[in-house]
């Protein structure tokens, strides 16, 4: 067999790995922004207790997140983008369905009546998936602008 | 090239952010400072007839954050002040006289954070 051929061989598969390893810290970064950073900023604002996710659902999210990443980074780089994005976008997604869209409720007890309270934090989020989708977009731009530089 | 940009939209954020959280961060303080903060008190003041009562609801409310949308439920009818200010705010309505039990309240903090509590 020719040395080149095999040179040329360890040089794909360590590319390829590469962006493997790059897509998995990039699937875990986007899990750790959106499924545990956003929803806490969101709940030490209002002030509320965390709500429990299910631990195979994490497994699932989490999995699924590392599938988008890895396939974003081993593709090319303007395909890649359109991963990004709809990672981000799922992201969110999720986000907005961890935090109940901007709704908690809860049975509490005053004075020795039962009280219904609905605590409705909208605006406060919208406020964050909207500066959300606007980081996204600047990074899809900065990814395009990136390689004509 | 998008470098400064990212750095003035993070700094952008978080003043919004301080800005929209504020009013809850200070009506909470408050609230956690005087739990008697906000009291609601309905007195009867006369008999229109058999069935329906003149009543003045009166609203004691401590902090600085107006409360917007005010709404009280009072049996099956719903007394609504447009803005609560600091200090007493007094309004005279019409009630049934077998079913006049404060059921539910209902506002806007700042005009921004709706609360809805209910009576179960």
């Amino acid at each position: 067999m020719d040395s080149s051929y095999i040179i040329g061989e360890i040089a794909l598969i360590t590319r390829i790995l590469k962006n493997i390893i790059s897509g998995i810290i990039n699937g875990v970064l986007f899990y750790l922004i959106f499924i545990v950073i956003l929803p806490l900023i969101v709940f030490r604002l209002t002030n509320m207790s965390i709500t429990p996710v299910n631990p195979l659902v994490a497994v699932y999210i989490l999995g699924f997140f590392l599938a988008l990443g890895v396939i974003s980074s081993s593709v090319k780089p303007f395909i890649g983008i359109v991963f990004d994005v709809i990672l981000s976008l799922i992201g969110l997604l999720f986000t907005l369905s961890i935090v109940s869209s901007g709704e908690y409720g809860t049975v509490i007890n005053l004075y020795g009546y039962s009280v219904e309270v609905v605590f409705d934090f909208k605006p406060l989020l919208l406020v964050i998936i909207g500066f959300g989708i606007l980081f996204v977009i600047l990074n899809m731009f900065s990814r395009i602008v990136k390689p004509e530089d | 090239m998008f470098t400064p940009l990212k750095y003035s939209l993070v700094l952008s954020v978080l003043t919004l952010l301080l800005l929209i959280a504020s009013p809850l961060i200070i009506f909470t303080y408050e609230f956690l400072q005087n739990p008697d903060c906000l009291k609601v008190d309905v007195k009867s003041v006369e008999y229109v007839n058999n069935e329906t009562i003149k009543a003045q609801v009166n609203v004691f409310y401590c902090s600085i954050i107006p409360l917007k949308d005010f709404k009280l439920v009072i049996g099956e009818d719903e007394i609504i002040f447009e803005e609560i200010s600091r200090g007493n705010t007094t309004k005279t309505i019409t009630l049934k006289v077998y079913d006049n039990e404060v059921k539910g309240i209902e506002f806007k903090v700042a005009g921004i954070y709706g609360f809805k509590l209910h009576y179960r």
